[in-house]
């Protein structure tokens, strides 16, 4: 299956889309304004009957915060105008919703003056005694109400029709509060920042779902639950994050100098509870992107909107359980807060078993009016087994049940990080200024078996064996120091505000990637894959301009420097894998896989160092036209690099990246109807590799392969209302290679996506505070991916939902993933493997795969103590 | 509400533009049914190397079958101990089936063949069942990789030699002792069970069947001196093999290489070698439309 793109069809819609918005335009506000937040539902505070009897006339002032969600999350009183009245002008305001504040397209949160005037309700009409037409009432002072003889006396309660008014006057003041985050510059309709939002209703496990509400993503995991998710992203198979630069608030996530994979990119160390928007930049379109970004970028950015202490205790389905606690304090912006979760399983089948434990915290300071100083610790800890794949006839003859395993040695995985960065960003009069620091503590270990008994053939060298087994024993250990910084300076010229940024980013690794292939009997190390020692370093230097020569008009892009520096000992250079033709009679090596003589004996050292470096320019730019009308046009061109794993240096590759090209046209449509903010886009897009990167499983890694070409198209909508949001996108993509025309295997060709939540107060109330019901519903559809050998995988269509119900400091939420408990396959294979699962030995292609999960319930119950009630 | 209609259509319309077609990452997965059988008129007489034979009962266990894209003698194949072919293997029975080698009548493997639909130049018969690297593959309940009955008219004299043989593959008596102490891998038991045969352009498509077809015949192309081979009652012979020895008088022994001094020795070597080396001449291969 693959796309044709019908060019000429959409370069007229485009046409079409131009014409009709006709001459109007408007243009959307620079970035850094703000608008305020506005009122979409209010209610008036009633006068309260303790206060009735003095019948006065009073102002309350409340300092009201408003989250992004348009929430009231704190209310102060600024001005008081009596306990009672106070209370009941805060009841009130508690329960209005607004339009949360924008800076540009992002909602931040704000701080607004809210005065309510009391007013006490009319007295009661005084009664006259016609009996006596002239004599006049006595004259009492108002509010005392006077009592005509004969006449009823006036009730101690308010009229029931008459509440007391309190209406809110026009916002006075707005001090807009919130993450101080200097913003990304869109560059182009790839670019998506995608604010969690309602759509937190949408069960997710990990860090990685967040991603899906980008268009396009397909992920899959045949490593379990502490393994990377190997990702799928216009019509590139990143496996585990090679071909996506990964980021969490500008810190690198991607490893450097991982044999199992280049640019392997584990995010289970992030809460997801802590994810406050993801951006998603699909394609190298920015400067700003530096390795790993072929396929595009992703970057966490982290925050607590719900302050206060929270608990949460989850239990479901396979004994899984999960202790999460947050902190957020109630005077500190949501990027101050701490985090920290254990979770067990027991696993949907066989070699599922998984713990692990995080801990994140965040401090910002603010520096001035304008600046923030942020530090950030993160540690993370997990301990899982890995099921593996399963052989399709093993599966069907019912040798192997379907969530089991074909080797139950998989146990005992790990994986650990640890960081601390520090960020400094200030505004100055015309200059931004950002710069960060990080530190990662990353290792790994991991079993896997692709292949079971096939790879371990006889070798001259060699004591006479029976096949030992293929399972890898990979360990990884690096060090990551390293910065990135830029300075923007933005000026008025032409009368638009005009931008130029310059930019570096440095990292450097300290790697050990180590392999062996373990006995099955003992898992007993018996050969040596790979050893390797590496130093590697990236050097990347940026210019990026933002420029408005007319309104409608903008030129975003610039240039990206990187210097690549490889410096890789090889431990093992000499294996017996590869073997040695003619040993030495007199000195044998037998049974060892790294040698240290060639050919007639001569010695050698068993080590070999091998050096390179090389440096990458890549243009990138985006062209922008509009907003007309409420559209936006781009036309983005970029190019990127992947550098490669330090095993091809240590084999002689003089060149450590890989160079991709890539072009987009799109559109984006961003409007406001009623009360609902509406989102939609729509891009094609092409782009190439020189070298792409094939999975092989009898070395369990990606492997360098042709070049290749993708076309695609991505679609997505959002729509934001006062009870729902509901976003949805889709992905169509062809992915062949450059020399055969034929296809990349495991790419999907279309993935659909589609998320809903529904939120609002109940109609019950409990001690006069509403309970507030949400549901969410998500659904993912991928259609049959190409595999080796002509083949096609199966559908892919599992639903997610959740409900939850919150009162005050109560929240319970029951959640289902695989709603449906479908029975699929996430991950499908075309290969050859040999578990001995048979009489003979299996050496022709076979069709294995990896088990999704089952459906899986669990039920929370949290509370939050501090926060807003 | 039109303004805000038309411009979502136009974005549909635009995501409409791509088409679906088709289009492949090569090469297909087949499988088929296998089967293997005995060559026509491998019953009747036949003369070779003075003597005049005639089986009467000839059985042979195939253990598995497998084909590779890369031709015989060819890098990996066996060039090198290595029992698994450094080539591409593109079809595979991986289990067996004992063979009345006197029937030219199809017999089923137990289980279905599978593969790519892919040129295959060369293929591997394996000659035991059980792992090919376990030094003894032999025992209660295990297949030998050949057993015969026969007479055998030597044509000099018409002397009449009723015989019986049978043929097993194991370390104790067809290992090959490592040559050079540096290279004790060389010539590993799984070389000495798996038969690397060329001379074959196999396409393999969905719908087809393959058939092994073996002629016990091609299997004495080196001499046997039925004149010299030891009683079914003495100890060279198999013990307790009365009963598929039938009413033959002699055997021939499943003798270790290294043991020919023995009386029969090399008759059992002789055998065993022709067995091996009999190549195209005793087994053949074929794929083809049912």
């Amino acid at each position: 299956m693959c796309n044709r793109l019908s060019v000429g069809t959409a370069l007229l819609t485009l046409a079409a889309l131009v014409g009709l918005a006709g001459s109007v335009w408007a243009q959307s506000p620079p970035a850094s304004e703000v608008r305020p937040p506005v009122v979409l539902s209010h209610v008036d505070a009633v006068y309260p009957p303790s206060a009735l009897a003095e019948r006065k006339h009073t102002d309350v002032v409340l300092v009201v915060t408003v989250d992004v969600d348009g929430h009231v999350s704190k209310v102060d009183v600024a001005e008081s105008g009596g306990a009672d009245l106070d209370e009941a002008a805060l009841i009130a305001v508690r329960q209005w919703t607004f339009v949360p504040a924008m800076r540009g397209d992002k909602p931040v949160a704000s701080r607004i003056r809210v005065p309510f005037h009391f007013a006490p309700p009319a007295p009661p009409p005084e009664l006259v005694d016609t009996s006596k037409p002239n004599v006049l009432p006595p004259q009492a002072s108002v509010p005392a109400a006077a009592t005509p003889v004969g006449a009823a006396r006036p009730t101690a309660t308010p009229v029931a029709t008459a509440p007391g008014s309190a209406k809110a006057q026009t916002i006075q003041e707005v001090d807009v509060r919130g993450q101080i985050h200097l913003e990304a510059r869109s560059h182009g309709s790839s670019d998506y920042t995608e604010t969690v939002g309602e759509l937190k209703a949408i069960p997710r496990t990990n860090a990685s779902d967040a991603l899906k509400l980008a268009p396009g993503f397909l992920l899959t995991n045949e490593g379990g639950s502490g393994h990377a998710e190997q990702v799928f992203l216009r019509g590139f198979d990143a496996h585990e994050g090679q071909d996506l630069e990964f980021t969490v608030d500008g810190v690198p996530i991607n490893d450097a100098g991982n044999y199992h994979g280049n640019g392997y990119a584990d995010t289970h160390f992030i809460i997801p509870e802590l994810i406050h928007s993801v951006r998603v930049l699909e394609g190298p379109y920015a400067p700003q992107q530096g390795d790993f970004a072929v396929a595009g970028s992703a970057d966490y950015q982290l925050g607590l909107d719900r302050r206060g202490l929270t608990t949460e205790y989850t239990y479901g389905s396979f004994n899984t359980q999960r202790l999460l606690v947050l902190w957020g304090p109630n005077d500190a912006p949501s990027g101050t807060f701490a985090g920290a979760e254990y979770f067990t399983t027991d696993g949907f089948g066989t070699n599922r078993q998984a713990k692990r434990g995080t801990g994140m915290g965040q401090y910002e300071i603010p520096l001035g009016q304008k600046g923030v100083l942020r530090l950030n610790a993160t540690a993370y800890a997990t301990e899982y087994n890995s099921a593996g794949v399963v052989r399709e006839d093993d599966y069907a003859s019912g040798r192997v049940g379907f969530y089991g395993t074909e080797d139950p040695n998989l146990v005992g995985n790990t994986s650990t990080r640890a960081s601390l960065s520090a960020t400094y960003e200030n505004h100055f009069q015309d200059i931004d200024v950002y710069q960060q620091l990080f530190l990662v503590d990353r290792t790994m270990h991991l079993l896997e078996d692709w292949t079971g008994f096939l790879n371990d053939v006889q070798l001259p060298t060699q004591t006479p064996h029976v096949q030992r087994g293929d399972l890898i024993d990979f360990h990884f250990d690096e060090q990551t120091l390293g910065g990135r910084g830029f300075a923007r300076w933005h000026s008025q010229a032409l009368g638009q505000r005009q931008e130029f940024e310059v930019g570096y980013f440095a990292r450097i690794d300290q790697a050990t990637s180590t392999q062996y292939r373990d006995m099955a009997a003992n898992q007993a190390p018996y050969l040596t894959d790979a050893s390797l020692t590496s130093t590697l370093a990236d050097v990347g230097v940026y210019v990026d301009a933002n420029l408005h020569p007319i309104p409608w008009l903008a030129l975003r892009g610039g240039v990206r420097a990187d210097a690549f520096l490889f410096d890789v000992l090889n431990n093992c250079a000499v294996n017996s894998s590869v073997g040695v033709d003619s040993p030495s009679n007199q000195n044998p090596e037998v049974d060892q896989p790294c040698l240290s003589e060639l050919e007639h004996g001569v010695y050698r050292e068993p080590i070999q160092r091998s050096s390179t470096g090389d440096g990458a320019v890549m243009p990138r730019g985006t062209l922008v036209l509009g907003p007309f009308d409420h559209f936006e046009f781009a036309l983005s061109a970029g190019t990127g690099v992947r550098s490669v794993d330090p095993s091809y240096v240590a084999q002689g590759l003089l060149t450590p990246f890989v160079t991709i090209q890539s072009e987009d046209l799109g559109a984006s449509y961003n409007d406001r109807i009623g009360s609902v903010a509406l989102a939609a886009k729509s891009v094609f897009f092409s782009t190439h590799s020189g070298q792409d990167l094939l999975f092989d499983p009898s070395e369990g890694r990606s492997t360098l392969a042709s070049g290749s070409t993708r076309t695609g198209w991505s679609g997505s909508v959002r729509g934001q209302g006062p009870f729902f949001d509901i976003a949805a996108n889709a992905t169509a993509v062809k992915a062949t290679f450059d020399d055969t025309h034929l296809l990349v295997p495991y790419v999907p060709d279309l993935v659909l996506r589609g998320d809903l939540a529904f939120f609002h107060d109940l109609p019950w109330h409990i001690d006069q505070k509403p309970i507030r019901g949400t549901l969410g519903y998500g659904v993912s559809y991928v259609g049959q991916r190409p595999l080796p050998y002509s083949q096609l995988s199966d559908v892919i269509f599992v639903s997610d939902a959740s409900a939850s119900l919150a009162w005050r400091l109560w929240n319970v939420r029951l959640a289902a993933t695989n709603l449906f408990d479908s029975k699929y396959k996430l991950g499908e294979y075309n290969y050859a493997s040999d578990f001995h699962s048979q009489a003979e030995p299996t050496l022709a292609p076979e069709r294995s795969f990896t088990a999704g999960a089952p459906r899986v319930i669990t039920l929370s119950i949290g509370m939050t103590l501090g926060g807003p009630s | 509400m039109r303004r805000t209609i038309i411009p979502i259509f136009a974005l549909v319309l635009a995501a409409g533009g791509i088409d679906a077609c088709n289009g492949t990452t090569g090469d297909e997965l087949v499988s088929f049914p296998a089967y293997a059988a005995g060559a026509e008129g491998a019953d009747d007489p036949f003369s070779v190397n003075g003597y005049t034979i005639q089986l009467t009962y000839a059985h042979m266990y195939v253990g598995a079958i497998y084909v590779n894209e890369a031709p015989a003698g060819s890098g990996g194949t066996f060039n090198t101990p290595a029992c698994i072919s450094q080539g591409v293997y593109c079809a595979q029975v991986p289990d067996g089936v004992d063979v009345d080698l006197l029937s030219s009548h199809r017999q089923m493997f137990p289980v279905q063949g599978s593969g790519s639909a892919d040129l295959g130049l060369s293929w591997e018969l394996y000659l035991t069942q059980g792992d090919v690297n376990a030094p003894d593959n032999s025992g209660f309940g295990v297949p030998d990789t050949a057993d015969l009955i026969g007479t055998a008219i030597r044509e000099s004299d018409g002397k009449v030699f009723s015989w019986a043989a049978t043929v097993t593959i194991n370390q104790s008596n067809r290992g090959e002792p490592a040559q050079e102490p540096g290279q004790p891998g060389l010539n590993p038991i799984c070389k000495q069970r798996i038969i690397d045969l060329g001379g074959i352009d196999l396409q393999l498509f969905p719908g087809g069947s393959m058939l092994l077809t073996i002629d016990p015949r091609g299997w004495f192309k080196l001499p046997i001196d039925f004149s010299a081979l030891p009683s079914v009652a003495s100890s060279q012979c198999q013990l307790d093999q009365s009963s598929m020895y039938g009413d033959a008088e002699y055997c021939i022994p499943d003798a270790s290489n290294l043991s020919g001094a023995a009386l029969g020795s090399q008759q059992g070597i002789n055998l065993y070698t022709g067995i091996f080396t009999a190549g195209n001449a005793a087994f053949t291969l074929s794929y083809s439309s049912p």
